[in-house]
This record gives structure tokens, sequence and C-alpha cells, in this order.
């Protein structure tokens, strides 16, 4: 594999875009590099009219996996694959925000610009990472994959203060735009191994694609989730509708022609991003909800990125506002420990 | 430089693969020939064909036959000190001398470039779209010469203001029953350039969403026969046929909209309370606004409102679909 040194991640810019296809071949250059600036962040969905109230740290940026709809193929401006050396540094921030904060609980993930463990076979990172935050008492950290690389959280020491999560699909949406990820029965198969680890795990069904059969398949992928795993060692399980922007969609139908993605009825919603017209939204969350709660009654569902008109249509009980939603997700992790 | 008297006769003026001009009979050109005659030379290249090619003067050379001119002072370049590039480089330069190129000129000299040239891509992109005005993106490269290839309706349109160049572009960019198909679509309906970007955007994802092709969807009964319909102007069909798309594209939108008017309307409320649902029913807010200008005015208002409050019929203005 040729190696070389440079002085700027920018600097792989130039010969990136000569190529038809930049966000392909970003995929093809991986980046080491010192992550400047702060890693912890407040989740962006903390726009949201009732958020979760997450935090986010990233120690890598881009994502080797191919999913059509990626938001990532509009918002990285590099298209090479970064990931960020100085872990150190991100644990001693951690450790000295959360010590710094002892009555509040924070929850704490590694997925937002990357996947947290499809480069886990390579980089390793979960093995010090989730010791480290097995050692703090108020924080949760939440990797959350659509790979199966989950062979090095074995025999760690999380002390329940890890949590593995998956992003999940129906299998035809998991087939179909979720290129390079692993499969279905692949992501359940080693959420069950972790579950096997002691590990509490996660789900989240983000983001929902609405075509023509939705329902039997979204139905039979809860109904498939939960005959898998074990609800009582679930956290929570989120619900989200697809978000694009109007760049975005371009990106998908020039890279991805066959993709249906696109045709959704969508219009614009918040901070100008494109969404399912909210009928469309409320239908999927309300069903989905019903079928999870009917396969798994105690597992706690929540929405993520959304407005209070699509909770109150879609959920039998809503959360005051995003200090109560928080609160009872905390009030679920500090029970898991 | 040495110009010589060639005869017509010798050069082949059909042979246009140095032209770069769109317009080839300018109106007063013929009548500024016969008045003062040729001012400056042609340019021919002599290759190995049996007469001269004409690199630059395409105009001049066929207002002159028009006129019954017999020959034109010349300028003949010959093959050992001047390549196809070379005689380019000379019909482009001799035309930015004088005037810009529009649009169609643009993707003339483009494409010579790289078919007749062989110009790299990289070369195209860096060294002549800025030497053409244009910014150095493979995108815009790719614009252009799609835009060589146009339906001669599309060049025709573009030149008389009635497409935009990026309509243009999207249209050449498309197989050939599309562009005939549009061309014949533009010809009757109006669009200001904004307008037929988004009348494209939905003809894209239409015809996705069908599984058609993209000339298909305009065979739609409703569409063919506001095209049709004498009474309306083109920009009232161009409104009505971006409507018709619009509500295929985004039908529970369309029927939610719809349905808001149509309660509304139940409520009886006069013209000058106005309601109107937040955008793209996002929330379930519904804002009432209302003009007065006087106290009368303001109880009148207020006492339709409150009969309003009374009818039934608001319910279903909280309401996005039939259902619930």
């Amino acid at each position: 594999m040729p190696v070389r040194t440079i002085e700027d991640v920018e600097s792989v810019l130039p010969q990136l875009n000569r190529s038809s296809d930049a966000h392909a071949s970003g995929k093809h250059c991986l980046i080491l590099a010192r992550h400047l600036g702060r890693f912890l962040k407040g989740c962006p969905g903390a726009g949201a009219e009732i958020c979760c109230n997450y935090f986010v740290v990233n120690l890598a940026s881009n994502c080797h996996l191919e999913c059509t709809y990626c938001f990532l193929q509009a918002y990285l401006n590099n298209p090479a694959l970064v990931v960020y050396t100085n872990v150190d540094d991100l644990l001693e921030e951690v450790r000295l925000k959360v010590v710094s904060a002892p009555d509040r609980m924070f929850r704490i993930g590694t997925g937002e610009i990357s996947d947290s463990l499809a480069l886990d076979g390579i980089t390793r990172y979960s093995r010090r990472l989730v010791p480290s935050f097995g050692s703090l008492s108020n924080v949760v950290l939440e990797l959350k994959t659509k790979s199966d690389h989950v062979a090095n959280l074995e025999g760690l020491e999380h002390r329940g203060r890890t949590i593995v999560s998956w992003s999940m699909n129906s299998r035809r949406i998991t087939r179909e735009e979720e290129l390079k990820t692993a499969s279905f029965e692949e992501r359940l198969n080693a959420a069950r191994r972790c579950q096997g680890w002691g590990y509490t795990v996660g789900f989240h069904f983000d983001p929902l694609i609405h075509y023509p059969g939705w329902e039997r398949d979204y139905r039979e992928a809860v109904e498939e989730l939960f005959h898998a795993v074990d609800p009582s060692r679930i956290a929570w399980v989120s619900l989200g509708s697809l978000r694009f922007t109007g760049h975005l969609r371009e990106i998908v139908r020039a890279r991805f022609p066959r993709s249906r993605i696109p045709n959704g009825e969508f219009v614009p919603g918040n901070h100008g991003k494109l969404r399912y017209f909210r009928p469309i939204r409320e239908e999927m969350y309300a069903r989905m909800r019903e079928w999870i709660h009917r396969a798994a009654p105690n597992v706690f569902v929540y929405l993520c990125m959304e407005n209070r008109a699509a909770w109150e249509n879609s959920f039998e009980v809503v959360p005051r506002n995003t200090e109560d939603l928080s609160d009872q997700m905390d009030t679920l992790v500090r029970i898991s420990s | 430089m040495i110009a010589e008297e060639v005869k017509l006769e010798a050069m082949d003026i059909e042979d246009e693969r140095f032209r770069i001009s769109e317009d080839l009979d300018p109106v007063r050109l013929e009548e500024s020939l016969r008045q003062i005659g040729q001012l400056h030379p042609v340019q021919l290249f002599r290759g190995e064909h049996s007469k001269l090619l004409v690199i630059c003067g395409f105009r001049r050379l066929r207002a002159l036959r028009r006129i019954g001119g017999l020959s034109a002072w010349a300028r003949i370049w010959s093959a050992s000190d001047c390549d196809a590039l070379a005689a380019l480089h000379i019909a482009i330069w001799d035309n930015l001398s004088h005037r810009d190129l529009n649009p169609l000129e643009i993707a003339r000299a483009l494409a010579s470039l790289k078919h007749l040239c062989s110009v790299p891509q990289e070369t195209l992109v860096e060294k002549y779209l800025p030497l053409l005005g244009l910014k150095p993106h493979k995108n815009v490269l790719r614009g252009y010469l799609a835009l060589h290839s146009a339906h001669p309706q599309i060049r025709q349109m573009l030149q008389d203001g009635r497409v935009s160049l990026s309509t243009a572009e999207r249209l050449s960019a498309g197989p050939r029953n599309f562009q005939e198909r549009l061309a014949q679509v533009f010809e009757r309906a109006r669009w200001s350039a904004s307008a037929q970007r988004e009348v494209l955007d939905l003809d894209e994802d239409l015809a996705s969403i069908w599984e058609c092709g993209p000339a298909a969807v305009f065979d739609q009964e409703e569409i063919a026969s506001t095209l049709k319909d004498e009474r309306l102007s083109p920009f009232e069909k161009g409104h009505q046929i971006r409507e018709i798309l619009y509500r295929c594209r985004n039908p529970r939108l369309s029927a939610a909209k719809e349905r808001f008017l149509s309660e509304r309307k139940r409520l009886e409320l006069p013209a000058s309370v106005r309601l109107s649902p937040d955008p793209f029913f996002e929330s379930a807010r519904v804002r009432v606004e209302f003009d007065i200008t006087s106290a009368k005015g303001f109880r009148d208002a207020a006492e339709k409102l409150q009969r309003a409050a009374r009818n039934p019929a608001l319910e279903g203005l909280f309401r996005l679909t039939n259902d619930g």
C-alpha cells in the first residue's frame, strides 16, 4: 500500500477532485491525522424541538461504507477518510468534562460523521475507549455502526458504560441502499454476540425510508430483530426519517442512478433540509412504535430530530420537552449500569 | 502578412471544422461588402485536401458568394507552419479579438478542441475555459460539450432567449427523442429561468418514479390538452403544466393544500381575514390575519371569526388528511 506524509489533510483534495467520483476515490485514501480543537460537541440534533441532549466525539471523519443516502457526501469538504490519532486527548477531554459535572449524566457517541466500528479491526480504538469510559461513573459511550466488527469488544472492562448500537433498516433497504455494510443478519448476529459479552445494545431505525411495501418490510425487520436479541438488554430504539438536502439529492442521483430514495415526497423542513411530508413520517413512526411495542412492550422508543407535532401524532406518551426526554434516557442508562 | 486574392472555387466553404460563429448570415455584412468591399483577409489552410479549408471568414465568404463575388483576399497557412490546433487557435483568437463568443460558439470551440485537436480534458478545463471567460471546472466543460450536440430547435430557443443556458445544457444532455419532445413543449409553453429548472427537476423525478423516459412524462393527457388549449397564453400554459407536474410529484402535499383551501372556504370568512397553514404543514399551526381600518371593521371581523369558531368545518382545517 503506498504511503506518504502530508502537511495538510486538504492537500489531497486536488488529486481526489480530478477523479470522476471524488466520493468513491476518497474512500480509498486513508489519512492519519491529529484532531485539532475540541473533540466533544453537542449533537446537531439539539436544534430539534424535542431532542435527547446527546454529545458526539469524532475520532474519524467519513466512512468507507457506501450508503446511497449518506449525508456525508454533501456535508464533508474532504472526501478522504480521516482517522484521528490523538485518542488520549479525546479521553482526557471527556474525563475532564464528566468529572466537572458529577451530578449529570452524559451520553456520548462516536458515530456522527463516521461509523463507530467499521474501521475498528484496523484502529482497535474500541479497546481503549471502552475501558476508559468504564472507569467513569456518569457517562455512557454509544458505539453506533452498520458493521459487524465487534471482535475487539470481547473481554473488555466495559462496566455497563458502553452501549453498542446498530443502525437498522428493512432488509430491502439494507441490501439495495446500504452498500458494503453488514447484512441484516450479520448485524443481528453481532448484536447477539455483544449481549453475550454483557453489553447493552441499542437500535436506530434511522433513516426510515418510505417506499411501496415499506409496511411489510419494516414489520418483518422489527419482528426478526426482537426474535434475535434479548429485549431486556436493549437500551433504546430510535426512529428517524430520511433527511436530505437538495445538493445531496443531486449527488445521490448522479452516483446511484438506480436508487429510489430521491423519489420520496419531500418538503423543506427546518434548516432547509428536505424531509418526508409530515403525515408520511407520522404514519411510519406510529406503525413502527406499534410493532416494536407489540414485540417488546418495555423497550424505550424515541424519535430523533423531530418536531412536537410528529411526536404527538405518532406516540401515545410525548416527552414534555428536551429536558424530559433527556432525563428519561439518562435514567435508562443509570439503571442499566 | 501577405494576403493574396484566392478564387472562391478553390475553397471548401462547406467544410466547417474550424468554424466558431453561430450566425453565419448576419444581415449587414452583405451590404458592407457591397459598399466598401472586403476589409480584412480571410484565413485559409492548405492541407492534404484538394481545396483550401477555411479557418476564419465563413461569414464573409458566404456573403461574398451571395452577392456574386468570385474571389476573396486571403492569407494561406500551410501544414508546415500550422497544424489543426494552431488553426483553431487562430479562429478562436480572431473572434475573441473583437467580440465575446455566445454559449453555442463557446460550445463549438470546446468541442472542436476536444474532438478535432484531441486536447485532453484537463487542458480544456484549466487552459481553455478561462480563456473563454469561464470557471475552470469539469462540470462547466461537461455542460458546454453537451450543449454542442443540442437539437437545432433548442439551439434556436437558446439564441432567442426562450430557454436559459442551464436549461439548454440539461436538455442537450438528454437523448434525442427527449430533446425533440421538450423542444415542442418549450415552443408552446413559457417559463422563467427558475421555473424552467423546476419543471425539469419535476420531470426528472417523475420519470424516475414512473420508471419511464423523461420525454414520456409530458405525454400525459392533461399536459397534452393544456398545450393544445388556444385560449391560454404560453405563460399560462407553463403555469398550468408546472402545477400538473407538481401535483403528480407531491400528491399528498397537494391534496393537503386543496383540503385546507376547501375547509377554509367552508368557514365563510370575508376576504379581509386570511388563514394560512405552516409552510408545508410542518406543524399544525395556522396563521390568522385580518386587516381593519375602523372599530366597526374590527367588530365585523371578530364576529365572522366567532361564527367560524362555531362552524364544524373548523376541525377539518387542522386535519392534514381525510383519515384523521
